[in-house]
């Protein structure tokens, strides 16, 4: 898996860390970044299983060739 | 005014001054690197916008620096005198560590740490430390985030563009008005630290009323003291930083700017100090993020989180040490 989901992930994690520390009128914000960092995961997540199927499709192909 | 209060308004300015010498390479080291400015140029724009962001920022950050941290009863010249001393000796002793630490949460940790070694921990304000301390985690993910969404858009509104040269150029440009906004964030919500410090000991003194707000020759004297730091050492630092950053292009560097310099200019419009250092480096690794996962500077990355979790504490000790001599010698 590419790090950078592991990356938004943890950066999801840290900021529903503080989510109980944050004063009321700044959840908001809080929740927004916990929600952007987790849709990058998912977003990257994909990226990444697409190109790795890519790349098996074209090992296949070069194996057996037409 | 006492000698003890003009000593504490010097402590705090030579504190700006650091900081301005220190942050300068933030705001135009990818201007550097890129070419845009000669160093000399570099600093003398960052300066500027240093300067002038006391025309567009108002002084709440100063206010929560000064009123927020720690209850104003048991802020004395002595106590306001060792939390600088702490935030100071942690900055000296992390730049030689070569620890990305934050100025701003070394002045938050030395005088939380300098109030609670004379009166106990009874004297901090939770709901002011709350909100700094939830955006220290903050800042730079908000930062990250907007670094990573401006470079896709960056990308996607340019990737059918076949002359790259003159692409560049265009954002060579645009880093100039970047590099600007990021400086006169990083003045309007730096220099309003040393505000809130003198602010502080002012009230202490009784030279103004603890509603009082910040008189206007504090304002001037601490864009000054960061402008001049900036002006004065900056450009060595941006030597060696330019080149660290270098493996951003023109179009990044605008992206990681404008998402950091959008960040400090919420953080200082609701009162919030947060650390400029971490909040660009959030928004540089952002800007890596979106290219490729080799170009996440993940040793960095890891050392701010280092940095997060021991600058309170370490400066707080050392402001505590400072506090008990002082009091000790008085």
């Amino acid at each position: 898996m590419d790090r950078r989901v592991w990356l938004f992930l943890a950066a999801a994690a840290l900021a529903l860390a503080v989510l109980p520390l944050t004063p009321g009128e700044y959840r908001w914000l809080n929740l927004i970044v916990v929600g952007l960092y987790v849709l990058f995961a998912g977003l990257f997540a994909l990226n990444s299983l697409s190109e790795r199927d890519a790349g098996r499709l074209r090992q296949q192909q070069r194996a057996n060739p037409p | 005014m006492s000698f003890a209060v003009l000593a504490v308004i010097v402590l705090a300015l030579a504190f700006d001054f650091t900081n301005g010498f220190h942050d300068a390479a933030n705001s135009i080291a990818t201007v550097v690197s890129t070419r845009v400015l000669s160093p000399k140029w570099a600093v003398i724009w960052a300066a500027f916008f240093n300067f002038v962001a006391f025309l567009v920022f108002h002084t709440e950050v100063a206010n929560t620096i000064a009123k927020d941290v720690v209850v104003q009863e048991v802020l004395s010249e002595g106590v306001i005198f060792a939390g600088l001393i702490g935030a100071i000796g942690w900055n000296l002793a992390t730049f030689y560590l070569g620890l990305p630490t934050s100025s701003s949460h070394a002045l938050v940790g030395g005088i939380a740490g300098a109030a609670v070694a004379v009166e106990g921990t009874d004297v901090l304000i939770g709901e002011g430390l709350r909100k700094i301390g939830a955006f220290i985690v903050l800042s730079p993910l908000i930062g990250l985030a907007l670094g990573l969404i401006l470079t896709i858009v960056l990308q996607w509104l340019f990737h059918r563009v076949k002359r790259v040269d003159r692409l560049n150029k265009q954002f060579r440009k645009g880093q100039l008005v970047s590099a600007a906004a990021f400086s006169l964030g990083h003045g309007g919500n730096d220099a309003q630290k040393t505000m809130g410090i003198i602010l502080a000991v002012l009230i202490a003194s009784g030279e103004v009323t603890p509603d009082a707000d910040v008189p206007l020759w504090v304002v001037l004297s601490a864009h000054t003291a960061i402008g001049l730091g900036t002006l004065m050492g900056g450009w060595r630092i941006v030597k060696t930083m330019g080149f660290k950053i270098t493996k951003l292009q023109p179009a990044g560097g605008v992206a990681a700017e404008t998402g950091a310099a959008a960040t400090l200019f919420f953080a200082s419009s609701q009162g919030i100090p947060v650390s400029t250092t971490h909040t660009i480096t959030g928004a540089i690794i952002g800007v890596g993020a979106a290219r490729r996962a080799s170009a996440v500077r993940w040793g960095v990355a890891s050392r701010v989180v280092w940095a997060w979790i021991i600058t309170i504490p370490g400066a707080a000790i050392i402001a505590a040490v400072s506090s008990i001599v002082i009091r000790a010698l008085a």
